[in-house]
């Protein structure tokens, strides 16, 4: 997963970090004792990765060979005709305990435990694969754990998509006791779902934009037919941020500069910032400074928006400073009085004084 | 900027120098070439500029040659507001001090103080200035260069504009790099921003491309899923199709046994119908054997009647042609009859025409002989006739003349009028005249005349000589008329015209005749003419005797003519009976020869039929003792029964085989089985797609597709970035240029005009009071234009450059003395000026110096000796020296 705003040096960070995130993930299922480990669907960006992303994350699942993963195709790697769980580099190197879940029958996970999956057959399904899959299902005393995928219709915001997910449906199949508990994928934001408390989003293991909420855990679920337990465990080691600021002079700068020290872990963590106001040239100079010197210790930072409404207008003192006279001060006096209008020229006068300042602040 | 003395020591070749400037006006520093008058404006810059510790070659060149001595420098000198003295040794025991002398006294050596001088002159000098107002030896036709903008600053403040220094020049360098990072002298994207701006095009082009992919893998990926849900589809229509098939077979097996019936039932009736021909043929052939036998009889009969039947005709035949050659004979005689008729009818009226021809030629013969008498008569009156027309006009001519002739000899004679006073007898030419008393008398005198009163006088009258030669011409005429009438043995004039009249006639009734004879005779002579009178007079005699009387002769020809006529058509209609009479005749005569050759034939017909009857006779015996007819019926009757039976089993299968529509089932069979095979084929393809469809897609799945887009779109994104800022800083570049260039222009021009102004007025003292100049940006001086001719700087003498460049330089030190300015140094100029420019040079010079501090170092001092209120000072030849100074 590349993120332009990522410098090569944390790029490699946060790529690497993502396969530590599986290896976490496995270690945490052999300290939990958990039975297996499934993986909601997603398990990649797209059916198009390169092969050293399906290289590296199989051996990271391989480091824990008693562990096995079930890993569900979902919307962005559906088991079509260019899935990647069946391209040559997956076979080549899938171990013994990693299992693709292709759907069809309950396939026995532990003692008394079935896995009933429902992977995506492709980008767009026009059923609700997880009521297709449960549906023929008796209540036969046997512990099913249902690996799905996709939105569920009282989260989605769009309802006329005939793959959501029908909560009620499923809750009535828990409530007859024909299944047990739901693990769900595609929500980036680990999120309980319904009242049951058996159907669960896990969320993304490691986050990967600004707009999850709460992204970055792995769920250990404790599950009997009478009660279930599901604690989530923090994986995730990178962080989104995204702050906006009011500027309007020094302490406004000031401001941010504290809310950048604040942060703890910052080379793995990506702050954005929107940043609105007025502020003088020197303000913006020492901004300049502080979040030049920031950026050099955060994973990344986003300092750069399309349509910025910070205005940077030199303060007429900081002009007077330079003491400028003759044909040089007529020129400055016209752009000021261009940059304070509103006329088309402004923003290119006012970036024409700032240029103005730096040429002449050092002569 | 104003120097009141300057000390050297140990400078170049310069030992000692020390020399006092008064502030304002023109000092000129005399001195021979090597004496260091170079020196002194280099000394002044060596020590404002460089510190005492510096190492460099400029520094170092100073030192005197062959000499280890320290090189000193001393100046005192007033910059704006500061007074201070100044001094440097360098190279040996090195030092700095500086006293300063206002505003507040203090005193500073060492780096302090070199800093402390920087910084005054930094403030109170401008040195681009200092060093423009310089004219160098051995340069003396540069332009003073005003491009760093000291001039410009100096003069824009002269103006009244507010001062910009140094730091504006700088700030305008700056601007001016900056925004050729990243425009063109033409104002034109440098390459940095094409390569900026192409990188993202790239790179919006190599997103757009795996994006393509990628969609046609996702297609790929779909078609796949389409194609085998669709192999499902045919699978199970497969499988209905054999069904239907394995109905059909068995439908067709049915089929294929009715058909075998169909075709042993008719094989059977194959048979019968053979057997039905044959039995049919006997039948035939027996009736045809019977009916054969009844022919040749009827033949026989047939024949018989015929030949009884011709007997008559035959005879009926005979008598016709009888007939017809009896009425041939008869026609043959009126046709004889007729013919000698109309032969006699055409002689009579040969006849009666040759009769009229007769009495016509005997009239023509009668006058032609009466024309010829008359010929005679007139030839005889022709012939003995004397007068022809030429004689009777000769006649003519002659009387005429004679009628003339008296006229004139009658009025040409002399006249003698007689009057009788009373009744008197005269004699007049022996003739006597009796005049009553009254009478008038005329006397004509041709030669002369007599006149007698008898008895009392005779008097003779004689004409002239003129009246005589008239009497002559008259007897002339007289004797012609007279010997032409005797020609003609007539009396006068009358006869004369009266005979030849009548001879005239005669010559006319002889052409008159000679024409009607040749019509009466034409091609014939008269003798001719008479023998054929004779012939034709003969004949007619001959046929009026030889003739028989009866029937009589027709009147005349006409009724002759019409007799003969009338004979001809008689002769013709009996000619045309008899031609149809002939034909009738071979018609019969063919009709006697056809019946009798018919009835030749009937008889050899009638042999013919016998034999036939008898032929037939015996084959219908033979036939019959064979097989009765009875026999021959009953077989054919029972062979007709046998094909009906068969026939009928036949349509019984056939109908029940068409019910069975073997048509149908075998195109159902057919189509059945064409679809398996498409069936079969379509299947093929499709797995044959979808197994190349996942190698491919598998293929393609294996070069991470996705991971390259992730990567690509995020340089797409850093590039669009950084090409934005770049266009960004682009613009700020050339809004912050076009700026500072438009204000910078416009002072430019403030400036110019009080300059260029000076100039002039200066310029003119030497030039003259028409000199215009024009300036460039750089505020050097363009073109000189000088009584309406203009040159461009280039083109001037070197002695005017010389001047100008001079002019330029007070007239910039004297704008610019009121604000401190700077003192102007020449250094042997003027070296290319005659006399007279040398002496306005002076002046101009002069007039300057009262505005400013200027030096003049030269070797020449007469070319300056023209400069007043000058302070002279002369250096000296040796090397220690104090100047000495001269006012």
């Amino acid at each position: 997963m590349t993120r332009h705003f990522l410098s090569v040096d944390a790029q490699a960070r946060f790529t690497a970090d993502r396969i530590e995130a599986i290896t976490s993930i496995g270690r945490l299922a052999e300290a939990e004792g958990c039975s297996f480990v499934v993986v909601s669907g997603d398990v990649f960006e797209s059916n198009q990765v390169e092969r050293l992303v399906v290289v590296r994350s199989l051996e990271a699942m391989k480091a824990t060979p008693d562990v096995v993963f079930y890993l569900l195709p979902g919307n962005h790697d559906p088991l079509d005709a260019t899935s990647i769980f069946g391209s040559k580099t997956f076979r080549d190197h899938c171990p013994p305990n990693v299992i693709t879940l292709e759907g069809g029958a309950e396939i026995p996970a532990a003692d008394g435990i079935t896995i009933v999956s429902a992977p995506w057959p492709n980008k767009r399904p026009l059923t609700d694969l997880v009521t297709a899959a449960v549906a023929p299902l008796p209540t036969d005393g046997t512990l099913r754990v249902v690996v799905g995928h996709g939105a569920v219709d009282t989260l989605s915001p769009n309802p006329n998509d005939p793959a959501l997910i029908r909560l009620a449906d499923v809750e009535a199949a828990l409530a007859d006791g024909r299944i047990h508990y739901v693990a769900l994928g595609d929500r980036h934001s680990t999120t309980s779902v319904g009242t049951t408390g058996r159907v669960w989003y896990a969320g993304a293991p490691e986050p990967t934009d600004y707009r999850e909420a709460d992204p970055g855990h792995a769920l250990v679920v404790d599950l009997s037919h009478e009660s279930v337990s599901v604690v989530p465990h923090r994986i995730g080691r990178w962080e989104f941020q995204h702050r906006q600021f009011d500027l309007a002079g020094r302490p406004d700068c000031d401001g941010v500069q504290q809310f950048l020290e604040a942060i703890v872990d910052k080379p793995r963590t990506i702050v954005k910032l929107t940043l609105v106001g007025q502020l003088s040239l020197a303000d913006m100079d020492h901004l300049e400074r502080t979040l030049d010197d920031a950026s050099y210790l955060l994973g990344a930072l986003e300092r750069w928006e399309r349509h910025s409404e910070l205005v940077v207008l030199p303060a007429d003192n900081e002009f007077a400073d330079l003491g400028l006279s003759g044909f040089a001060l007529d020129a400055l006096e016209d752009l000021q009085a261009l940059g304070r209008s509103d006329n088309d020229g402004a923003q290119a006068a006012r970036d024409a004084l700032a240029l103005l300042y730096r040429l002449a602040a050092t002569v | 900027m104003r120097i009141h003395h300057l000390r050297l020591e140990n400078y170049r070749g310069v030992d000692f120098l020390e020399i006092d400037f008064p502030a304002d006006g023109v000092t000129i520093i005399e001195g021979d070439n090597e004496v260091g008058k170079s020196s002194i404006p280099e000394a002044i810059d060596l020590l404002l500029t460089e510190r005492d510790d510096a190492n460099k070659r400029s520094v170092k060149a100073v030192k005197p040659v062959h000499q280890d001595v320290g090189t000193v420098v001393e100046i005192e000198l007033s910059s704006g507001r500061y007074h201070f003295r100044y001094r440097k040794r360098w190279h040996r025991e090195r030092e700095t001090s500086l006293e300063i002398l206002t505003p507040a006294k203090s005193q500073l050596t060492g780096r302090e103080a070199h800093d402390r001088v920087r910084a005054i002159l930094e403030e109170t000098l401008d040195e681009g200035l200092w060093r423009a107002l310089r004219l160098r030896q051995g340069t003396t036709i540069e332009q003073a260069s005003f491009a760093g903008g000291s001039l410009g600053r100096a003069l824009d403040l002269a103006a009244g504009g507010t001062a910009s220094g140094g730091n504006e020049d700088d700030l305008w360098g700056r601007i001016t790099t900056e925004y050729e990072r990243y425009w063109t002298p033409t104002g034109q994207m440098k390459a940095e921003r094409k390569e900026a701006a192409t990188a993202v095009a790239e790179s919006v082009e190599r997103v757009a491309d795996l994006e393509e992919v990628l969609r046609s893998l996702e297609d790929d990926a779909k078609k796949v899923a389409r194609l085998t849900e669709h192999d499902q589809t045919l699978a199970q229509k497969q499988a209905a199709n054999n069904h239907e098939l394995a109905g059909l077979l068995a439908q067709s097996d049915a089929i294929s046994a009715q058909r075998n019936e169909v075709d042993r039932l008719g094989a059977q009736r194959d048979t019968a119908q053979a057997n039905l021909r044959l039995a049919q043929a006997e039948n035939e052939r027996r009736a045809e054997l019977v009916r054969r036998l009844h022919d040749a009889n009827e033949t026989v009969v047939s024949n018989n009647a015929q030949i009884t039947a011709a007997v008559p005709t035959q005879a009926q035949a005979a008598q016709q042609l009888a007939d017809v050659e009896r009425d041939v004979t008869a026609a043959q005689a009126t046709l004889a009859e007729a013919e000698t008729a109309h032969r006699r009818a055409v002689a009579d009226s040969d006849y009666r025409r040759q009769q009229i021809e007769t009495d016509q030629l005997s009239e023509r013969h009668q006058r032609v002989v009466a024309a010829r008498e008359d010929q005679a008569a007139a030839r005889a009156t022709v012939e003995t006739s004397l007068v022809d027309d030429d004689l009777v006009q000769r006649i003519e001519t002659a009387h005429l003349e004679r009628a003339t002739a008296e006229a004139a000899a009658t009025s040409g004679a002399a006249t003698v009028d007689v009057e009788a006073l009373s009744a008197i007898q005269i004699e007049i030419d022996g003739q006597p005249v009796a005049l009553a008393a009254g009478d008038q008398h005329r006397i004509e005198v041709g030669g002369s005349a007599q006149v007698v009163l008898p008895g009392t006088i005779s008097m003779v009258v004689k004409a002239g000589t003129g009246a005589q030669d008239l009497a002559e011409r008259l007897r002339r005429a007289e004797a012609d008329f007279a010997a032409a009438c005797e020609q003609g043995a007539v009396a006068g004039l009358a006869e004369a015209r009266k005979v030849a009249l009548a001879r005239n006639d005669a010559a006319g009734a002889l052409v008159r005749l000679e024409k009607s004879i040749a019509q009466d005779l034409r091609d014939l002579t008269a003798e001719l003419l008479a023998q054929k009178v004779d012939s034709l007079t003969q004949r007619v005699a001959a046929y009026s005797n030889g003739r028989s009387a009866e029937p009589p002769l027709p009147a005349d020809f006409d009724a002759a003519q019409a007799l003969a006529a009338q004979g001809e058509r008689a002769r013709q209609a009996a000619q045309d009976h008899l031609d149809r009479l002939s034909r009738d005749l071979t018609v019969a005569t063919e009709n006697v020869h056809r019946v009798e050759q018919g009835g030749v034939a009937a008889r050899a017909r009638l042999e013919q039929a016998d034999k036939a009857f008898s032929e037939a006779t015996a084959a219908l015996e033979v036939a019959r003792q064979e097989r009765n007819d009875d026999t021959v019926a009953e077989g054919y009757m029972a062979a007709e029964r046998a094909m009906g039976a068969c026939l009928e089993a036949l349509t019984i299968a056939e109908t029940s085989l068409a019910a069975a529509d073997p048509g149908a089932v075998e195109d159902r069979r057919s189509n059945a089985e064409a679809v398996e095979t498409r069936l079969a084929n379509e299947r093929h393809t499709n797995e044959t797609s979808i197994r190349d469809l996942r190698a491919r897609l598998h293929l393609r799945g294996e070069e991470g597709l996705a991971g390259k887009l992730d990567i690509e779109k995020s340089t797409l994104l850093q590039r669009q970035m950084e090409h934005e800022q770049l266009e960004g800083r682009a613009v700020a570049a050339r809004v912050l240029n076009d700026t500072f260039a438009t204000r910078r222009a416009e002072a430019q021009q403030r400036y110019e005009a009080p300059f260029r102004e000076h100039i002039e007025q200066l310029g003119r003292l030497v030039f003259g009071p028409t000199l215009e100049i024009e300036l460039d940006a750089d505020l050097s001086i363009a073109r000189r234009t000088l009584d309406g001719i203009s040159l461009d700087f280039d083109q001037l003498s070197i002695g005017a450059q010389e001047q100008l460049g001079m002019i330029s330089r007070l007239a910039c030190a004297s704008i610019v003395a009121s604000e401190g300015g700077a003192p102007v140094i020449f250094d042997d100029a003027l070296g290319w000026s005659d006399p007279g420019r040398l002496a306005a040079m002076a002046a101009v010079i002069a007039l300057a110096g009262r505005h400013g501090q200027i030096l003049v170092l030269t070797c020449t001092p007469e070319r300056y000796s023209d400069v007043g209120n000058a302070t002279v000072i002369q250096l000296p030849t040796g090397s220690i020296a104090t100047a000495e100074t001269r006012r």
